[in-house]
């Protein structure tokens, strides 16, 4: 059977203990549990060498070997055969593998006496899952979102919750918000938000926020800027604690001088943040090496998040960005139901006249002279308002759209439920009077109980 | 020999891997289905599934090398015993109920861990082979600056 290393990701996240069966010389197996093997490449992996003296001594010796890694969650295993390259003591791999290890010392008193002595790299000969290895599930065994049993926070124990929520999200916004729940819920982490690139890559938005009063939806961060900006450059966590006033979103990113233009902008929403946090951290959410988003939590507590945290979370955030992908890949995956039915398209007693600006330059919407909306969700909306006042027409389908060069959506990963989605919260914040309401799988109407007068210019 | 207090350490819910090699040297590694100590701590009798088990059978049949290491989930307490295969059998009588205790103990170690026990209740647990083992040495293997020391030596 032919199994691919990167649909084992679970599996490298030492979560469970592999174990790794080596050979002396004259021919001694011998089997050491390993705390975790790394996923380097599609090719190779790699053993963090902390103790197994005997386990290295053979590898001196006789280069072959074979470990079995499991699946935290489901306990499948896989074997797989190796031979043993070379151990790397400094570089990004050894770093990498180190960070983690030094933090799981630290957290639990062993710092110096548990460390890394190597990283050792390893050729990926064959990989198999091990038939027959579980016995046949019961029929529809569904992962279950409570705990069966009390017992101290595990990784697998948070892995398991979140997963639930990612497996039983139906659509994108249950399951970030979903996500957002969980981690206040799990790890007290009372405030946070996901941002996902928009179609430039050169931003990240805010799709969902917890602990903020739904505020923030719509915000916007450039790729290198401020905490969260650095994070999703960088592709590494970080994290901050007992801030001081020098470190805030905020001041990160707004009224930031733009270097090269020399100008400050304002953005048009503002990253919702605690302005008297203590700590933050933000999380990439990575697949391989491509960013789904970045997930960024902060509070008052200066001592909130712990190294434990970060080991943990980087677990977390690759089911996260698993479950991301899937659901942006489902184009017509179905939407929320909204809290009314289908109605009137105007109501007979709307006095309401709202007046909607389209600025070409920027593909920036306006709502009555306050800033709504711009880009891929601002031309979508440019679109149903037109096709509505010109055609009459309300009801669209997300293939329509799809379909629509105009829009400017990329043909792989388009991203047209998260734009989606962002719309449907900006109109619900600013303009509620005009929605966006669910129709059916890849459908949904234009209701408005308002009256509306359409405007384009070419820069504001 | 085994000493008598390590021998409810062997028979207790930890995990188990039993390793052996092929004729090319490539190791393989099977996880255990519980273990016993023979009455006169000498020998060790180690269950692996068959579900599983045909590159370890193959191994044994050729080459009678074996290790085991055993690891409490909880507190990663191991051991890891080395010796030579002296029988290679089906699971007889009463071994089967320990195959049968065994897996509850395991599940519970395991649920500390979070692992729910519906899971590792559906460890592939029949029909078994029985591994008799001389052991020759011990090791003790519990992660830390101590590990690899050995406890008995041949």
């Amino acid at each position: 059977m032919n199994v691919r290393l990167e649909s084992l990701a679970r599996c490298f996240r030492g979560v469970l203990p592999s174990k790794l069966a080596t050979c002396s010389a004259d021919g001694e197996p011998n089997v050491a549990f390993v705390s975790q093997i790394d996923y380097v490449d599609s090719g190779h992996v790699a053993v963090s060498c902390q103790f197994f003296n005997k386990t290295r001594r053979n590898l001196g010796e006789s280069p072959l070997a074979t470990a079995q890694v499991y699946d935290p969650l489901t306990f499948e295993a896989y074997k797989l055969r190796l031979r043993y390259l070379r151990s790397e003591t400094e570089g990004p791999l050894f770093d990498t593998m180190s960070l983690r290890i030094d933090a799981i010392a630290s957290q639990t008193g062993m710092a110096g006496v548990f460390r890394l002595l190597s990283a050792d790299v390893f050729e990926v000969l064959s990989i198999e899952r091990v038939e027959g290895f579980l016995d046949e599930a019961p029929q529809q065994e569904r992962l279950d979102p409570s705990f069966e049993r009390a017992g101290p926070l595990t990784e697998l124990r948070g892995l398991q919750a979140i997963s639930a929520r990612i497996n039983q999200a139906v659509h994108l916004e249950e399951l970030l918000t979903g996500v957002l729940r969980a981690f206040d819920e799990i790890f007290r982490f009372p405030h946070g938000m996901v941002l996902l690139p928009d179609e430039t890559g050169e931003r990240l938005v805010a799709l969902a926020s917890h602990g903020y009063g739904g505020s923030g939806i719509g915000a916007e961060v450039r790729v290198g800027e401020g905490l969260i900006g650095t994070v999703a450059q960088q592709r590494r966590l970080l994290r901050v604690s007992s801030v001081d006033g020098e470190l805030r979103y905020g001041r990160a990113i707004r009224g930031r001088v733009e270097e090269a233009g020399g100008k400050a902008l304002a953005p048009e929403i503002p990253l919702p943040g605690l302005p008297d946090a203590q700590s933050h951290m933000a999380i990439p959410l990575l697949l391989q090496d491509r960013l789904v988003g970045v997930l960024a939590v902060e509070s008052r507590d200066p001592l909130c998040f712990a190294e434990w945290h970060e080991a943990f979370l980087e677990i977390i955030a690759n089911q996260i960005a698993m479950g991301i992908d899937a659901m942006l890949d489902d184009g017509e995956a179905e939407a929320p139901a909204a809290g009314r039915a289908p109605g009137a398209m105007v109501a007979q007693d709307a006095p309401q006249r709202r007046q909607f600006c389209f600025y070409k330059n920027d593909d920036c919407v306006f709502a009555d002279g306050e800033y709504l909306i711009r880009n891929v969700p601002g031309k979508i909306l440019w679109k149903l308002l037109n096709a509505f006042q010109q055609e009459g027409r309300n009801d669209f389908s997300n293939r329509e759209l799809r379909l629509d060069p105009s829009l400017g959506l990329p043909p792989i990963k388009d991203n047209l439920e998260s734009r989606l989605i962002l719309l449907r919260k900006r109109l619900e914040q600013k303009c509620p009077d005009v929605r966006l309401v669910p129709t059916g799988r890849g459908r949904f109407r234009l209701e408005l109980d308002c009256n509306v007068e359409l405007q384009e210019r070419e820069s504001a | 020999m085994i000493s008598s207090e390590l021998v409810p350490f062997f028979e207790s819910g930890v995990s188990i891997g039993v390793a052996t090699r092929d004729a090319d040297g490539m190791p393989d590694v099977v996880r255990g289905l519980g273990a016993y100590v023979h009455a006169d701590r000498l020998h060790l009798t180690l269950f692996v599934p068959a579900a599983v088990a045909e590159t370890t059978l193959s191994n044994l049949l050729r080459n009678d090398r074996v290790a085991a290491t055993f690891s409490r989930p909880t507190d990663h307490r191991t051991l890891q015993i080395k010796g030579r295969r002296v029988a290679l059998r089906q699971v007889e009588g009463a071994e089967q109920e320990r195959i049968e205790a065994y897996l509850p103990r395991l599940a519970e170690a395991l649920c500390l861990l979070g692992m729910p026990p519906r899971i590792t209740r559906r460890l592939a647990h029949g029909p078994a082979w029985a591994i008799d083992v001389l052991v020759e040495s011990l090791f003790d293997a519990t992660p830390g600056p101590g590990a690899g020391t050995a406890l008995v030596r041949r």
